[in-house]
């Protein structure tokens, strides 16, 4: 059977599709025959080409990777291939998709499945089923609508403890398409043990951190580094979780003497100076971390565990070593008020950190799978709309009991004024 | 799968009495399906009064399409003159009904609306710029970001901040032709820029492609897929003939293939808009681009064009931040165009910028090889090495000192260098060549025939072959193989027949093969390629006195001796003769 994988993100220049080439390396693995569609800002992409491709490659199941900010273009897309032929069976996951209402699946029409656990487990177990024919009996990993019309939640699916058994996205494959990237996305590990309220991942991966092998993470580097690409942007959420491995890792690095240029995000608590230096010499160029608020009081709300002086200590000494620093932050936070937004903005000024790239701020998002969106009476957000489709979280569209939609957007005005790159994020 | 997709489309509205607007709509709606995801539609009419129910119907044609497939994106530009301020509120309150739900939706999805009407207003010299003022904050209370397009007979005064975001434009005619042309010429230019800085802003640069854009004409249906054939009538395809729409699709990509200026064009859409980005306040941008098309420029090899850039933005913005990569860049086409002083000199700018930077250490070392200082050549291209860079071309930073130890006769080194180079090339000839050379330097006369034999295996440029085949000559008659010598000189002859040097080595092993005609023969031949050569005339001397034709060798080394003093054996053998009896 034929699948087609797509990641389409109209607003922002393709990057590698990681999360669903690890899903396509899975499924080839399992003897289906899988092709990616990557779809970025000025990728030529029509109707017509999409006819085409689904007219020549006649899927059986085609999968989306959901995002809050793409799912309108997911279901338009997958509204015509339904139409285009009604036997194709269309999946989401992904972030949006693992939390999202079962409910939503009325609305979104075409949709058949939605993956709630480890994407490459829960769409193996959705590609078996329609496969061998009982796709219309709940799955296991996914949502679904069965032919009662109702919606079913499948059981849960262990997902694989060792992240190595997950056959790589980049080696022996053609998986990802690199004439037209930059830099490379890595993940040396998935999950996060914290139970920050804003962020989905505790929730997702239920606060177990699981890693590759420093070998195999190596192997993927060289084979990567041998195409020629040296950025490197790892996208573990707390990168040096255990900080022996990283630091074998960065004396991996250097013993093969590869020459390349690393983007990594960790938390403030979990660098010491060793470390640091270590990582400068193996090509870490830049170091981001969570910092969110620098009002005690918020900091302490948001359960992220974290300190201003762990994370003036972390910035200094990351400075010091000549890696240069990003601090993520957020303003609408749970029980922030004007005055705790201006203070984050005063801390990057005070540790000078530039305000660009991922240190523009944003307002936080409140997503499906967040403490903030299950209890937002609690946190204080109220939702300003009340007709949303289900299948979308709160996102932006909120006031706290301390802002109001006008001092959101004030705060918003005084960080853009700030920027000194006209708010170029990378990561939202 | 086909590639490609409509990324601009101009719709020029100049309905005469052909087919009915209804038979228009059916046709140009079929063009839907092969408009990008994200697509901008250009709606060009001259009297907006006139022409709005075509206008409207079409915008809601696209709205149709757009409520049918949520993964489009449109934005609908329409271009017109500034109608009566009541007919415009009337006209856009209109478009503002169709353009509604989705705002709504939009809202609904926290993203911006899927269909953005972008109106492009033409200003008349009538039009008093309060009348504009008053137009444009109607106009943006409904979402909707206007812009200003002036005439070229029209006066710019009080025109400049009437904008007020980066996303409002005003748009400078720049082109020539009737009105519609002109209009469509402009925008044209607009959008090559456009794509230019889209792709100036790339962190991956692909080469430059061509405008994904088509042109449109309303009255006859022509198609055309680049806004410059549309005043020659030089239409791609037709609306109403084509047999089925996907032929359209194959139509466009003969002729995507077939586009060979585009890059002229974009470096044309530059200057062009030199007042625009001026009135703008987007100079700024005109550097960047200026920066990366001479970069573009370089790779084509096309170093004229690529230095006007480069020194466009070395005049005009002296704190552009990549100064050292321009001036690094400009060094590198003064290199290419062999002017090597004046790369030294931009190198030393460029220093002052990147201080440390292997890349300039390297570029000197050119430079002085250029010069033919080949110690200073040695000195920097070391430099370079002990500095280190991962994009240093190890290759030819090895390859460069060891063709400077050879010129200045230090084998051993310029063989240990050229050892080192052998790793990074693929095409090894020259390296053989030049190892040949080396052995042959240190009379290892053996191995430097073993290196040039390589070198002659390896597949050689048609242009090394002769010194190839004239070098083994040389070492086969440092050997004393005069027979084997010469078959590899008439070889290098057959391959460069006007190079002296082979006639004369050939001329020297006939001579030792006691073969003197073949050999006064070869002597000629230098001669008549260098009539200057002194010893050439003596060695005619030698043969024809070995031959007993002493009368006519007497001339010769007087000709030899008249043309240089000091050749002592053309005196030797005429004293000789002198004493001979007679």
């Amino acid at each position: 059977m034929n699948i087609l994988l797509i990641e389409i993100n109209p607003f922002i220049p393709p990057s590698t599709p990681i999360s669903i080439a690890y899903i396509a390396a899975f499924l080839r693995w399992h003897g289906f025959h899988v092709n990616i569609m990557n779809i970025g800002e000025n990728t030529p992409f029509s109707l017509h080409l999409l006819s085409s491709y689904i007219c020549d490659f006649k899927p059986g199941l085609v999968g989306f990777s959901t995002y809050q900010r793409n799912i309108l273009s997911v279901i338009g897309l997958a509204n015509y291939i339904k139409s285009s032929d009604p036997k194709i069976k269309i999946a989401i996951g992904g972030p949006q998709a693992t939390f999202m209402p079962s409910s939503a699946l009325q609305p979104m029409g075409s949709i058949d499945y939605i993956c709630r656990e480890e994407g490459e487990t829960a769409l193996l177990n959705i590609a078996l089923a329609i496969r061998d024919g009982i796709d219309n009996t709940v799955i296991s990993g996914s949502s679904c609508k069965c032919e009662d019309g109702l919606f079913y939640d499948g059981p849960s699916v262990e997902a694989y403890s060792d992240l190595d058994r997950y056959p790589s996205p980049y080696l022996h494959n053609d998986l990802i398409d690199f004439s037209n990237l930059e830099e490379a996305i890595l993940f040396t590990s998935r999950g996060c043990p914290y139970g920050c309220v804003f962020c989905y991942t505790p929730n997702a991966f239920k606060r177990k951190v699981r890693f590759h092998s420093i070998e195999r993470v190596i192997e993927e580097i060289e084979w990567i580094y041998r195409k020629g690409i040296k950025k490197f942007w790892f996208a573990d959420p707390s990168f040096s979780i255990n900080i022996d491995r990283i630091d074998r890792l960065m004396e991996e690095v250097l013993r093969k003497n590869l020459k390349i240029h690393i983007w990594l995000e960790t938390r403030a608590d979990l660098v010491n100076n060793e470390l640091v230096k270590k990582m400068k010499a193996a090509g870490v160029y830049l170091v981001a971390y969570g910092l969110e608020s620098a009002s005690k009081k918020v900091l302490e709300g948001l359960k992220k565990n974290i300190s201003l002086n762990d994370m003036r200590r972390a910035i200094k000494l990351t400075q010091k070593n000549g890696i240069d620093v990003e601090l993520f932050t957020q303003y609408g936070l749970p029980h922030e008020n004007f005055g705790d937004a201006m203070k984050t903005l005063q801390f990057l000024k005070d540790n000078d950190v530039k305000i660009r790239g991922n240190s523009n701020s944003q307002q936080m998002q409140v997503y499906f799978g967040t403490d903030v969106f299950n209890s937002c009476q609690e946190y204080g957000v109220r939702p300003l709309e009340r007709d949303m489709p289900a299948y979308m979280s709160i996102g932006r569209q909120y006031e706290t009991e301390y802002l109001s939609s006008d001092d959101l957007k004030k705060i918003r005005l005084i960080w853009e004024k700030e920027s000194l790159d006209g708010v170029k994020r990378k990561v939202s | 799968m086909p590639q490609g997709s409509i990324r601009k489309l101009y719709l020029i509205m100049d309905r005469g009495s052909g087919y009915s607007s209804q038979e228009f709509q059916e046709y140009f709606t079929g063009l839907f399906p092969y408009l990008d995801i994200s697509a901008d539609i250009y709606l060009i009419a001259e009297d907006m009064a006139r022409d709005f129910p075509r206008v409207r119907e079409t915008i809601k044609q696209i709205a149709l399409f757009l409520k049918r497939y949520s993964f489009y994106r449109i934005n609908i530009h329409p271009v017109h003159p500034l109608p009566f301020e009541d007919l415009l509120k009337g006209i856009y309150n209109d478009f503002f009904q169709i353009i509604n739900p989705f705002n709504r939706e939009g809202y609904l999805h926290q993203s911006v609306s899927r269909i953005m009407i972008l109106p492009i207003l033409v200003a008349e010299e009538k039009d008093d710029v309060g009348l504009l003022n008053r137009c444009l904050d109607f106009l943006r209370d409904r979402l909707m970001v206007p812009s200003i397009y002036i005439p070229g007979d029209a006066s710019t005064g009080g025109i400049k901040g009437i904008v007020r975001s980066d996303k409002e434009r005003i748009y400078l005619e720049l082109t020539g032709g009737d009105k519609l042309e002109r209009l469509m010429n402009t925008l044209g230019v607009h959008s090559v820029f456009d794509e230019l800085m889209t792709w100036a802003n790339a962190p991956v640069k692909g080469s430059l492609r061509g405008c994904p854009s088509i042109v449109l004409r309303e009255k006859d249906g022509d198609i055309y897929n680049c806004f410059k054939t549309a005043p020659s009538k030089q239409s791609v395809s037709n609306l109403y003939s084509m047999n089925s729409l996907s032929d359209l699709s194959m139509t466009f990509e003969t002729h995507e293939n077939n586009r060979n200026d585009c890059l002229n064009c974009a470096v044309e859409s530059l200057s062009l808009m030199k007042d625009t980005l001026r009135i703008n306040d987007r100079e700024k941008e005109a550097f960047s681009i200026s920066f990366h098309l001479g970069m573009e420029l370089v790779k084509q090899e096309d170093y004229d064009g690529a230095l006007e850039h480069f020194d466009r933005v070395l005049t005009g913005h002296t704190d552009f931040e990549d100064m050292g990569t321009i001036l690094l860049s400009k060094a590198l086409c003064h290199l290419r165009r062999n002017e090597n002083e004046k790369a030294m000199v931009t190198l030393e700018e460029a220093e002052r910028h990147i201080p440390s930077s292997a890349m300039i250490y390297y570029y000197k070392g050119l430079c002085e090889f250029g010069l033919r200082d080949y110690i200073e050549a040695i000195d920097r291209l070391q430099d370079a090495l002990k500095m280190g860079y991962d994009r240093l071309p190890l290759g030819d930073v090895y390859f460069y000192a060891g063709l400077s130890h050879i010129n200045i006769e230090e084998y051993g080194d310029g063989l240990a260098m050229m050892n080192r180079a052998e790793e990074f090339f693929t095409e090894k000839s020259p390296l053989y060549y030049y190892m040949g050379l080396c052995y042959l330097g240190m009379r290892d006369l053996d191995a430097a025939l073993d290196y040039l034999k390589k070198a002659l295996v390896c597949k050689p440029q048609k242009e090394n072959l002769s010194s190839i085949h004239f070098y083994l000559g040389l070492c086969y008659k440092e050997m004393g193989r005069h027979e084997d010598a010469l078959l590899d000189l008439k070889r290098a002859r057959d391959t460069e027949e006007g190079r002296k040097d082979i006639h004369n080595l050939m001329g020297y092993c006939y001579f030792k093969l006691k073969e003197y005609d073949d050999a006064i023969q070869s002597f000629m031949r230098t001669v008549e390629i260098d009539p200057n050569s002194a010893i050439d005339y003596a060695n005619i001397g030698v043969n024809l006195r070995e031959k007993g034709e002493i009368e006519k060798a007497i001339p010769m080394f007087k000709k030899a001796l008249g043309l240089d003093p000091s050749i002592g054996f053309a005196r030797k053998h005429l004293a000789e003769i002198a004493e001979e009896p007679s």
